[in-house]
């Protein structure tokens, strides 16, 4: 029988972060279905796994049961600029277009670089790559196109001076495509005149658009935009007039002496943190782009001299289109609901289903404000979820067998996503042309890694966790990664306890600098993860929380890297990369901090000698008998593994921290994490390398401040090991009671 | 490079014992050979049924296209499946065919 991978559900909520009495808006689309059931669930182990926990959901009853219509709700991916239809375009005729472009993908079907759309009886025209790759010149007078093309296909990655201009009174077309670098047998240089329609004036009933060209508008009213463009453009220019050459680098640099023929002139070097981009023409046709195409990455401009957009953004005038970028996909309501006064702070989802298909819209709901607080806090690492949100890495990566060290067993969603790029990638994936993914965002349907029943991993690794915490009887409230960028300490200085997923990898400077002043206030945490604290990223700055940024910069272990030039956020102009690279190794925010990496099967620990006689430690370790811990789980068959941290004192663990237990039993696939390694060596697999370990620490600070952490991804997937009865959901039990407790710890 | 010796049975032996590992040295030269292979039809698993059944498949090779299943090749074991797929790997680098 065919394998069935296809979802016929998908959705998203407008936030994932809610108290009682606030309004969460869910969005479903639907294929091959007219209605389908609403249930909300609480979500307590959100993965089946051999002898792990079992899945399980709780249903609420809320006033949003039941059925609702629904219909099929389309994803437009593809970034582009526009530009509002304005009077003074209307009188638009003879025209120069100019830029400078550096395709990524030349020659893959038709790209639009600027134009105004034409159709049936509307005039309009469009500067594009051909299916060549070479730049060419649309013109309608409103019937069909006249294209002329210089015939030269442009170079990849490499930066090209263009121009486009249209004489109405002649019909001449004229193009210039004059590249940086130039070739022997690869020469892309072009000067071409050519005749279009006499005569014409451009309609004004559609906006100007970069790097996409707009045909028509869909049934919602949303513009039909096709012809993405990958690559670069920088500085584009619109001019009145069939402009001299000699005109165009006065036109360039904005020279007041050609003001008078300028209609448009398009920075993007400036508000790069935003969606806009500013005309500086003085005609005020400000831009904004659609899809998070990435900004903060060099112009032409760029020398190498300046690596921060901050201090030199005239080198940062180019703004990287992709065919494959999304942000937001827009779609319309389905179903609106109140958080119910009563539901407990806890993990949730929104159950959509329609004949055999289902779908589910994780959520958190956190206490009402003044309403009493648990002692424990789960941290959703929501940030990290969307890191991961809807990964293809496995699919498109060459070398992900050899990684992973065993074959590589696709689930029905990889399948699924692999065939639906439109659902937007994860800052794991390379766009098309092979550029790196920088922005991850969550106004999309996500079906991998923040969804219940796909891999034991991000959201549903995480379940482990608090489906564990659920069992053992432990009170306990959410708060989510966003909380905590936003309200700073606030979000987590009422509770005496805050305990991890399994891998809350990746923190803005606000989450850092909350945990570590909560740690100033006696906080206390359990890291029941690993590969935490790691990359820096920025969350977007207008619409907080909805999408997150990621430089892979320098080192670290990473799927792709950032180019020379593109280590800075554009949301927060901050150096991205590594926390430790900034000079903030997690070791110093809790104690441990990644060493290493594999991912074929996991290993256990080995309780540290003298551990049971000290007086500090032993109370940790009460009910646990001998001296190997986690030699099982749901998660490679072992606490330690996948992702390993280890204590470090030069990278400022504690020089008092307490090691509990090392682990021992990592494969050749094992590695030490590239940012360990300043050389290579032959030793830096598991068998033979010391730094391929997990530590299993305790520390406290004179503020009154405690830490344990295992050091381990692998660790939250084997406290459901034999239901919940095992040394890991002991040594876990004994922590959390003694850290929730208002006593002073030993 | 290093090339995979068609007489050395004993390694294919060794990884049928144990298909997860742990591996010897020469073991492991023979598999890292055999899992970066190019993408375009190299062999893998799909998860038909969580954790009960696998199904033999080949990546496209170009994103967006499907992948195309084995429907007549399933699994109930996975040290099975990566056993069949070893033994494919090793006809396609040796051109000799394994027993079993």
């Amino acid at each position: 029988m065919a394998f069935d991978y296809r979802r016929r559900i998908l959705g998203y909520a407008d936030r994932i972060s809610v108290r009682p009495g606030h309004d969460i808006a869910f969005k479903i689309g639907l294929e091959g279905h007219e209605r389908f059931d609403f249930k909300v669930v609480r979500v307590v182990c959100g993965v089946e796994t051999p002898q792990g926990a079992p899945y399980r959901e709780v249903e609420i009853e809320t006033a949003a049961d039941g059925s609702h219509p629904g219909r099929v709700q389309r994803i437009d991916a593809g970034s582009y600029g526009v530009v509002p239809k304005a009077p003074v375009l209307d009188r638009l005729s003879s025209f120069t277009f100019q830029a400078f472009v550096m395709p990524t993908l030349p020659g893959d079907g038709r790209q639009a670089l600027f134009g105004r759309g034409s159709g049936p009886g509307r005039p309009g025209f469009s500067a594009i790559l051909d299916e060549d790759g070479a730049l060419a010149l649309m013109v309608s007078d409103g019937g069909k196109p006249v294209t002329v093309s210089t015939g030269a296909p442009m170079l990849a990655w490499k930066w090209a001076f263009v121009s486009a201009s249209y004489d109405a009174e002649t019909g001449d077309v004229e193009l210039r495509q004059e590249p940086d670098e130039r070739y022997v047998s690869a020469d892309s240089f072009a000067h071409v005149v050519g005749k279009a329609p006499r005569g014409v004036v451009f309609a004004a009933e559609h906006d100007l658009h970069i790097a996409a060209w707009q045909t028509g508008r869909h049934e919602d009213g949303r513009p039909r935009m096709t012809g993405h463009f990958n690559g670069r453009i920088d500085s584009p220019r619109l001019a009145s007039g069939a402009l001299a050459h000699r005109d165009m680098p006065r036109l360039a640099r904005l020279d007041p002496a050609r003001a008078d023929r300028l209609v448009g002139a398009w920075d993007f070097s400036r508000d790069i943190p935003t969606d806009a981009f500013p005309d500086r023409s003085g005609n005020n046709l400000h831009g904004r782009l659609v899809n998070l195409p990435t900004r903060a990455v060099p112009g032409y401009l760029w020398d190498g001299s300046c690596h921060d957009w901050t201090r030199g953004p005239e080198h940062y005038g180019a703004v990287h289109f992709h065919d494959d970028d999304l942000y937001d996909a827009g779609w319309d309501t389905t179903v609106a609901m109140t958080v119910p006064e009563t539901l407990k702070s806890g993990v949730y989802a929104a159950r959509c289903r329609a004949g055999g298909d289902e779908f589910h819209i994780p959520f958190y709901v956190r206490p009402a404000p003044g309403a009493p607080r648990a002692k424990v806090a789960f941290l959703g690492s929501t940030a990290t979820y969307l890191a991961y949100a809807n990964n293809h890495w496995q699919i498109d990566e060459e070398k992900a067998e050899v990684k992973r060290g065993r074959i590589i067993a696709y689930t029905a969603d990889e399948l699924f996503l692999n065939e639906r790029r439109d659902l937007g990638l994860s800052t794991y994936d390379t766009h098309r042309d092979g550029s790196g993914v920088v922005y991850s965002s969550r106004l999309r349907p996500i079906v991998l890694n923040f969804n219940p029943k796909s891999t034991v991993w991000s959201f549903n690794a995480d379940t482990h966790v608090t489906g564990w915490l659920e069992h053992e009887g432990f009170d306990f409230d959410v708060v989510t990664d966003e909380d905590v960028h936003e309200e700073g300490v606030a979000a987590l200085q009422d509770y005496n306890v805050i305990v991890t997923g399994a891998h809350p990898e990746y923190w803005t400077t606000a989450m850092w600098d909350a945990l570590a002043a909560y740690f100033d206030r006696g906080g206390r945490m359990m890291y029941l993860g690993g590969n935490g604290f790691y990359w820096r990223i920025a969350y977007h700055p207008e619409r907080p929380g909805t999408a997150i940024e990621v430089r892979r910069a320098e080192s670290g272990a990473r799927f792709w890297a950032s180019r020379p030039g593109e280590y800075h956020h554009s949301f927060t102009g901050e150096l991205g990369g590594l926390w430790k690279r900034i000079g903030r190794p997690p070791q110093s925010l809790v104690g441990v901090g990644t060493f290493a990496t594999g991912f074929d099967r996991c290993g256990w620990y080995v309780k540290e000698p003298g551990v049971d006689e000290n007086p500090r430690a032993a109370w940790i370790f009460e009910g646990v008998e001998g001296d190997i811990i986690g030699d099982f789980g749901a998660l490679g068959g072992g606490a330690a593994g996948i992702e390993l941290d280890g204590v470090d004192e030069a990278l400022g663990s504690p020089p008092d921290v307490i090691v509990l237990a090392r682990s021992d039993g990592h494969s050749a696939y094992y590695m030490q994490s590239p940012d360990e390694i300043v050389f290579n060596h032959a030793a830096v697999t598991g068998d033979a390398n010391r730094r391929v370990r997990a530590d299993m620490i305790y520390y406290t600070l004179p503020s009154g401040a405690g830490v344990f952490a295992t050091g381990s991804i692998s660790w939250a997937a084997s406290l459901g090991w034999n239901g919940y009865d095992n040394d890991v959901a002991r040594i876990a039990g004994n922590v959390l009671r003694r850290f929730a407790d208002d006593e002073a710890l030993p | 490079m290093y090339k995979i010796d068609p007489s050395r049975t004993d390694l294919a032996e060794e990884f049928r014992a144990k298909p997860f590992g742990p591996h010897g040295a020469e073991l492991q030269k023979v598999l890292n050979v055999m899992r970066w292979e190019p993408i375009e039809g190299k062999h893998v698993l799909v998860n038909t049924v969580p954790h009960k059944e696998w199904r033999l498949a080949q990546l496209p090779g170009k994103r967006g296209a499907p992948v195309t299943l084995h429907e007549d090749v399933t699994f109930t074991d996975l040290g099975e499946a990566e056993w069949h797929i070893f033994k494919l790997r090793w006809k396609k680098h040796t051109g000799v065919e394994l027993d079993g």
